[in-house]
């Protein structure tokens, strides 16, 4: 973790320094037109980015750490059960997604009991279902294997 | 004699159909169907040149009092059934439309369109447009409390109010958006009623160029957002251009930046941008931390939203500055209130006696959030009433709303659906009054969320912030965009990388690009020239060196 809070700040620059000349590069294959407005901003934009790279070394070479998390552990935990959320709903879909993840994260994180983890779960189902399904008529993702039943597709 | 009386009766007719009488007719100077009267002068409707007559001084006085009568009359008629009730109904909608993350107020209007077939002007405004005008005022409630976006527009309002409600005072914070917010809705309104004639000739004096030059004022205002360190804020600015690059160039039809996806040729959407720079990093840190949003415990009386309300009256010219900003920039087609709030919340920064409190929790950098997203509603209006040009996604929707129900937007609104026009006004006014009112009453039961723990409220979240994104194009790839830019989002808040200017850039970009294209095929370099330009281009210097001078000056950070 004492390499990130040394390097991040190098990492985060470079980046930024990539995704403009990656700019500056594509815009060779565009028309002139197209390539207008980018062309006014590509030299200042690799310009600055290249100045932030050379501050941000300066400052790792000098073992400058920025501010770490509070314990890397929790937030690498928070991060596995935000994947393990978007995971799903982009696999097995939204309305499958939402009781399971719902019931599974309170039983586990918030030590929730059973009934109460449920009944979240279950209104959590019928607020989307009446709100979104019913009343505004808009479509959940269903996933790559999941589904989406009558009302909500 | 018979000829007479059908005549009178479809006189009677014409006006209860308008809410407008023969009288107020006479002194606006139109019949009851609206036409000008027979060889009449129609009443001005701007300032008259110097060397007017007594007559024409009597016309002007006779032409505002009629106006009076029919502001007054409107007002009337709102509150009449079923305007009244669809305007409850409209609020309603707006209130918890608002509250949710990503469910826009466009989207709502997009979906609300069909119900207005068949009703009459003024009750179908009251129900559409009494819904879109309260989401900005209840969106800044979630911004607030957990540091998610209700809408686009009130992502500024986190910057100050969320750091606010993690110091547990919530209340004040809340206390402060709404009644900037209310202020924010009035000035915005009353520039609607009083400006429609008179901005007119101001509006059209301006070119490409000049709104081009807008833009670039709007950019000025990076070096306040970019807080402590200005290089970091100019590359993040430059980013935001970047992105909004990205799609089919609308003039060629070049792909940029498309990495040959379909999904990716339409250009990114704000909404996921906003939800992934903004709500993914928030929502991780409340999982990681395990607590509740407000970092302290709850207190036993909810305190605070008496001194917030307090607040706004004693930073009265601030709010009204910055509501003004709202209108003026809502006036200019296509900036929208995703920019207003920025700029509104860069000027307060700018020119507070405490910029270092900026972003920390200041009071004032949330009264500058709170106000702007509602006045802008009464500015975007202008230029939809007046020419019929959408100042904004909304806007364009309404102008639908004005074409299915029969109405012409431009002079027509000025004279013969006037009455149409003003009861816009009263809608803005009488549907941010009663949300704020609602909100009030809430307020308690809306604050006690700050203090749940963290983990009971994380599934709620994260299930809206999903439904959010993905209705923007109803693309699995909406979550995909909103993911990627929580990383970018989470890196650059650990980091102290500025998110703010890149949102303003990303939002201006495309603004920009249109003015510059369309500016250098009308008039090659030379645009340059225009006087607005060189006026507009020399506020846009200024205003980097005021703020640079003012860096130095409070030694506010490096660069």
């Amino acid at each position: 973790m004492v390499i990130w809070r040394r390097y991040g700040g190098v990492v985060v620059a470079v980046g930024a320094l990539a995704i403009f000349l990656y700019l500056f590069a594509d815009t060779q294959s565009w028309s002139t037109r197209a390539r207008l407005f980018a062309q006014v901003i590509v030299g200042p934009a690799v310009l600055l980015a290249a100045v932030q790279v050379v501050r941000e070394g300066g400052r790792a070479r000098a073992a400058v750490l920025m501010p770490g998390p509070p314990d890397a552990a929790v937030t690498g935990a928070a991060a596995a059960w935000m994947a393990a959320f978007f995971g799903a709903v982009l696999v097995v879909g939204m309305i499958v997604t939402i009781p399971v993840f719902t019931v599974t994260y309170l039983r586990v994180e918030a030590k929730l009991s059973w009934l109460a983890a449920v009944v979240y779960a279950a209104v959590a189902v019928a607020f989307v279902w009446f709100v979104f399904g019913s009343l505004l008529h808009i479509p959940f993702p269903k996933g790559v294997i999941g589904f989406s039943p009558p009302g909500l597709s | 004699m018979l000829v007479d009386a059908g005549r009178d009766q479809r006189m009677r007719d014409l006006e209860q159909e308008r809410g407008v009488s023969a009288e107020q007719d006479e002194r606006l100077g139109v019949d009851a169907a609206g036409d000008r009267v027979g060889g009449k002068e129609p009443p001005p409707l701007a300032f008259r040149p110097k060397g007017h007559t007594i007559r024409s001084l009597e016309d002007s006085l006779g032409f505002w009092e009629g106006t009076l009568d029919v502001f007054i009359g409107s007002l009337g008629t709102v509150l009449q059934w079923p305007a009244a009730g669809l305007l409850v109904l409209g609020v309603g909608l707006g209130f918890v439309v608002g509250i949710l993350p990503g469910l826009g107020g466009a989207v709502t209007l997009a979906l609300l369109l069909p119900f207005i077939y068949g009703m009459d002007p003024i009750p179908a405004f009251a129900f559409l447009l009494g819904m879109h005008a309260v989401v900005s005022t209840t969106g800044d409630i979630t911004s607030v409390l957990f540091g998610i976006p209700g809408e686009a527009t009130t992502v500024a309002t986190i910057l100050d109010g969320h750091p606010m409600a993690q110091h547990g005072e919530a209340g004040r914070a809340l206390g402060a958006v709404l009644a900037s917010s209310m202020l924010g809705a009035v000035v915005g309104a009353a520039f609607l009623a009083i400006s429609v004639p008179i901005v007119r000739p101001l509006v059209l004096a301006f070119g490409p160029p000049e709104f081009l030059m807008l833009t670039v004022v709007g950019l000025s205002f990076i070096v306040a957002l970019s807080g402590r360190y200005l290089v970091k804020g100019g590359v993040m600015a430059l980013l935001g251009y970047a992105l909004s690059l990205v799609g089919v160039d609308p003039f060629s039809g070049t792909p940029r930046m498309s990495f040959g996806l379909l999904y990716l040729w339409d250009g990114l959407s704000i909404i996921p941008v906003v939800l992934g720079l903004f709500a993914i990093p928030e929502v991780l840190h409340l999982m990681s931390t395990k607590g509740s949003i407000a970092e302290r415990s709850a207190p036993a009386k909810l305190g605070g939203v008496m001194q917030g309300v307090t607040d706004t009256f004693r930073y009265w010219w601030l709010t009204v500055r910055c509501s003004l900003i709202g209108v003026a920039i809502g006036i200019i087609p296509g900036m929208g209130g995703a920019t207003a709030q920025f700029l509104a919340y860069a000027h307060a920064q700018q020119t507070s006696k405490h910029p270092e409190e900026f972003g920390k929790g200041s009071i004032e950098g949330v009264l500058a959030a709170g106000s702007v997203n509602n006045s802008k509603e009464g500015g975007t209006l202008i230029p939809t009433v007046a020419f019929g040009v959408p100042g904004s996604t909304s806007t364009a929707i309404l102008l639908g709303a004005f074409l299915i129900l029969g109405l012409v937007p431009g002079p027509e609104m000025l004279t013969r659906r006037l009455d149409v026009t003003f009861s816009l006004v009263w809608i803005i006014v009488i549907a941010n009054m009663i949300a704020v009112a609602v909100s009030f009453l809430l307020l308690r039961q809306l604050v006690a969320i700050t203090f749940v723990r963290g983990g009971l409220i994380v599934p709620a979240l994260l299930l809206l912030i999903t439904i959010g994104a993905f209705t923007t194009t109803n693309d699995p790839l909406d979550i995909g965009v909103m993911l990627v830019f929580g990383v970018v989002g989470w890196s650059a808040l650990r980091w102290g990388w500025p998110r703010a200017p890149l949102l303003l850039a990303f939002v201006l970009g495309a603004i920009s690009e249109r003015y510059l294209f369309i500016s250098t095929q009308l008039y090659g370099l030379l645009w340059l020239l225009r006087p607005g330009v060189i006026v507009l281009g020399l506020v846009a210097i200024l205003g980097v060196v005021f703020a640079i001078r003012r860096r130095s000056a409070t030694g506010a950070g490096a660069w």
